[in-house]
């Protein structure tokens, strides 16, 4: 018991396979998630990054055809001015009022002489003298250039024409015109409404909040979309961050928010445009990306809880069935056999119990087999041993009986002894006719009661078709020596009698022993046939061993018995004939 | 057995539930209809001030994620009366918030009232409004105004002269706020002798000349309102000779007058600013944040000198043409 309860403490199989399966799901489910949910936040985030670089690009592409337009216009004008038979004819008035008409968004056009004096212009006469226009940075770049480079101005108010005032980006290059037949360098100038850039700018979506501002080789700024909030000192930008960049992405934490930045410079201005997305609007998907993946994953994990569970219970049953079934075994009950069921490896354990059992049971049966063979050997041995007192005493009443002369009565004795002899042998043999055992039982009788001179009577009955039948050899005897020495010997009747009846009832043989004799308590009658070797009424026990070793449990002595009355013994047998010895 | 079975179904269960809870769409709380709308109630739509703020405040109903819905009073000829009922109007539309440009002297009591019982905060740009009701009052410091402005007369002077300062009308309290700090800065140049103090009663040039002629010699004049500003730039280009003239913000004819000379300084509030800063405040109110009663925005005086400075140009031309 001990060493079954300090088993019961250990781990159980269930136990172990589901704690295994769940922490192999666990880790599974954890490694499969975590590494899903880094790729596909990496695949989102480079997804997005890729998308608003996209849009930025997309912006700076159509703010660079804007320009490339513009480029083509100053050319234009260019060409019509250079190709001019005279710089203030009115025929490049016409050409340059053309021009202005089909580009909306130009504010002015017009032509300087190198001192700043105007030749020709689509916006009227100046506010400004010669000599403040010449001293304007559009001017005095392309004046000093050896080539015809435009150049392009930050956006600001212009307020060279009277009465204008409009924002705009100033394209300036060096020109070749002609005038009252001289040849001579001046300066062209195109003015573009700044709101055609504003207007490219704002159309870039970058989320909801998101933005693009543009910034000049200084990182001034050019535009933003809060400018007037930056100027006013109510909102900041982080130039610091585009400062270091020409192209390319960097991320900053400002005003509370992660944002991402894409910069790109625009053609020939050389201006740079910042795209500003917040990270949190790009990537607005990535709570969901985290909230279905801890979903599946918890959900895994209950599942795989769930199916380690169902398994693990599954998977232990029939070895908790084999346990129970063990365990029986353990307390000798033999007769039981699994049924074979399950997985391969249980019903191999199964049927290699099953056989085991089967051995074991086979040869408990063999050994109580042998055990009960050599006892019946033993007791049938025992049984036909003559006891030595009967021998002894009947020698002596016909060594007395000779002496006496009652040489008759002695013949007699003799007779009965040399045939109880006779039978007692049988040639070896175990099992005998009913005859003969009657025969034996008479013979046993009549020396006794020449011994005891007539002290009892006795009668024998017999069925005649029991005559023939066969009985283990010396079972009456026993039972009528036991009734003559406790019932009859040491009880002092008038008339004792022994009453020996055979005969059938239904299938059985019976042999019936009876005595008027002293008869015994039923404790006594208990005690008989459960008595322990040595003490009184071993011969009955014997008798009642032999036929229940060869015969069975069912086939036996039952014994009735009534103090001071007598007792009735009843030797049940199977009926046996001769062929079926 | 049984338990285990319970277990297993339970943690299926709960297996499923957590499913259902990953999976299932997410409504968002700010879809463009249940977005708050903040009114903005306009004195006027013309002029440049009232785009300003239109501009300033539409910029913040985008980061707030807010719907603007911009309107005027109807009634020109009764504005006061008019911005009262579009007040009504504009509660009556379950609006959350109300910006509102109030119109000078008017009695907006009632609406205000009715905005209180609806929990709409009233928030005032630029003008003040002396009633009760008004969660927070946006616009220019007008002493700050005031000073700035005499301390840029006292600049363009540069020395001994004598001046006339234009004080606004009798129930302008901004004008006179702004009067009181710049008597106080001119007042205290020994050098300056104020020759009067005068509210213009025509508002036309012709009465700024008949002023001027009143007086031997006038070397400069304050302005203490955007309309005396202008009425007195337009005399001024009347004139042969140059008097300095220091005034507020002429609208979009301020680059014509500083170029022409017929107005020297002028102090430039920040509309934008101030549309800008009432729709952030009027979000915070509703979200239930305190927000001041008061916010001063930034005055500048703006000259022939920095009108193009990049930091002046947005102020100064706040309109791309």
């Amino acid at each position: 018991m001990p060493a079954r309860k300090k088993k019961s403490r250990g781990r159980s199989l269930q136990m172990v396979t589901t704690s295994f399966f769940m922490g192999g799901m666990v880790l599974l489910l954890l490694f499969v998630s975590v590494s899903l949910v880094t790729r596909l936040n990496n695949l989102l985030e480079d997804n997005a990054m890729e998308r608003t670089r996209q849009t930025v690009d997309q912006g700076n592409a159509s703010l660079g055809v804007y320009v490339n337009e513009m480029l083509d216009t100053i050319d234009f004008f260019g060409s019509l001015v250079s190709s001019a038979q005279d710089v203030s004819s009115e025929a490049l008035s016409q050409s340059m009022a053309f021009l202005q008409s089909s580009r909306k968004d130009v504010a002015a056009m017009a032509v300087f002489s190198p001192e700043g004096e105007l030749l020709a212009s689509t916006a009227g006469g100046l506010s400004k003298s010669a000599g403040e226009v010449a001293a304007f940075g559009w001017f005095l770049k392309p004046i000093h250039a050896t080539t015809a480079t435009v150049y392009f101005s930050s956006p600001y108010v212009q307020n060279i024409f009277a009465g204008q005032y409009a924002w705009i980006i100033t394209l300036s290059r060096r020109v070749e015109y002609q005038l009252d037949g001289r040849r001579e360098t001046g300066v062209l100038m195109a003015d573009f409404n700044f709101s055609s850039i504003t207007s490219l700018c704002e159309n870039i979506s970058l989320g909801t909040s998101g933005y693009v501002y543009l910034v000049d080789t200084e990182t001034q700024l050019v535009y933003h979309p809060q400018q007037q909030l930056i100027y006013a000192g109510l909102k900041e930008e982080n130039l610091n961050a585009v400062k270091k960049q020409v192209f390319g992405h960097c991320r900053d934490y400002f005003d509370g928010r992660d944002r991402l930045l894409i910069i790109t410079t625009v053609d020939y201005t050389r201006w740079r445009m910042v795209g500003v997305a917040y990270l949190d609007e790009i990537l607005s998907i990535q709570p969901e990306l985290i909230r279905v993946s801890l979903s599946v994953l918890l959900a895994g994990v209950l599942l795989s809880m769930a199916v380690a569970t169902m398994s693990g219970a599954f998977v232990s049953k029939p070895i908790r069935r084999l346990e129970q079934i063990m365990a029986k075994v353990e307390t000798g009950n033999l007769d039981i056999s699994i049924e074979e069921q399950g997985f391969a490896e249980i019903r191999s354990l199964t049927h290699t119990f099953n056989h085991m059992l089967s051995r074991i049971r086979r040869l408990m049966e063999q050994i109580v087999h042998e055990q009960e063979t050599k006892r019946l050997h033993e007791l049938n041995v025992l049984q036909a041993q003559i006891n030595p007192h009967f021998l002894y005493n009947t020698l002596d009443s016909i060594v007395w009986m000779e002496e006496r002369g009652r040489r008759k009565e002695a013949i007699v004795m003799v007779t009965a002894l040399a045939r109880l002899f006779r039978i007692s042998i049988s040639k070896g043999r175990n099992m005998i006719a009913v005859r003969e055992e009657l025969e034996h039982v008479r013979n046993y009788l009549i020396i006794q009661k020449m011994r005891f001179t007539n002290k009892f009577d006795f009668v024998i009955d017999a069925q005649p078709e029991t005559l023939d039948l066969r009985t283990i050899k010396l079972i009456v005897q026993p039972i009528v020596e036991n009734a003559i020495q406790h019932g009859l010997e040491e009880y002092t009747v008038d008339e004792g009698l022994v009453e020996i009846n055979a005969y059938l009832e239904g299938e059985d043989l019976i042999f019936r022993v009876r005595d008027n004799g002293a008869g015994m308590p039923p404790e006594q009658v208990e005690s008989i046939l459960t008595a322990p070797a040595g003490k009184s009424g071993i011969g009955v026990k014997n008798v009642h061993e032999r036929i229940q070793l060869t015969f069975g449990k069912r086939y036996g002595l039952t014994i009735h018995s009534v103090l001071d009355e007598g007792t009735d013994v009843i030797i049940r047998l199977p009926m046996l004939r001769e062929a079926s010895e | 057995m049984k338990k285990r079975i319970w277990f297993s179904v339970f943690c299926v269960l709960l297996a499923v539930f957590f499913l259902w809870w990953g999976i299932r769409p997410v409504v968002s709380t700010t879809t463009e209809e249940e977005a708050d709308t903040v009114a903005l109630l306009l004195d006027t739509d013309i002029g440049t001030t009232a785009l300003q703020i239109k501009q300033g405040a539409k910029l913040a109903a985008k980061e707030q994620k807010m719907e603007l819905l911009t309107t005027t009073a109807d009634d020109a000829g009764s504005a006061a009366h008019g911005q009262a009922e579009t007040m009504m109007e504009l509660l009556a539309k379950n609006v959350a918030a109300i910006l509102l440009v109030p119109v000078e002297g008017e009695d907006l009591s009632q609406a205000l009232d009715a905005a209180a019982r609806q929990k709409v905060p009233v928030l005032t740009l630029g003008e003040t409004l002396d009633a009760d009701g008004v969660a927070c009052a946006i616009g220019s410091d007008n002493e700050e105004v005031g000073a700035l402005a005499a301390r840029a007369l006292l600049e363009k002077l540069a020395g001994p002269g004598s001046v006339i300062l234009i004080t606004g009308g009798q129930d302008d309290a901004a004008a006179a706020a702004r009067l009181k700090s710049a008597e106080t800065v001119l007042e205290a140049d020994e050098d300056l002798t104020i020759l009067c103090r005068t509210p213009l009663w025509t508002d036309t040039p012709e009465e700024v000349l008949t002023l001027l002629a009143g007086y031997q010699h006038v070397d400069g004049i304050l302005c203490l309102t955007d309309d005396d500003t202008e009425t007195v730039a337009k005399a001024m280009g009347r004139l042969e000779r140059h008097i300095c003239l220091v005034g507020m913000d002429c609208g979009q004819n301020r680059a014509t007058y500083m170029e022409n000379r017929q107005v020297d300084a002028m102090v430039l509030g920040m509309p934008y600013a101030m549309g800008y800063l009432g729709v952030q405040f009027a979000a915070g109110a509703l979200a239930g944040d305190e927000v001041p009663e008061r916010f001063d925005t930034e005055s500048r005086v703006i000259d022939l000198n920095n009108m193009y400075l990049p930091e002046n140009q947005k102020l100064a031309f706040p309109i791309l043409q």
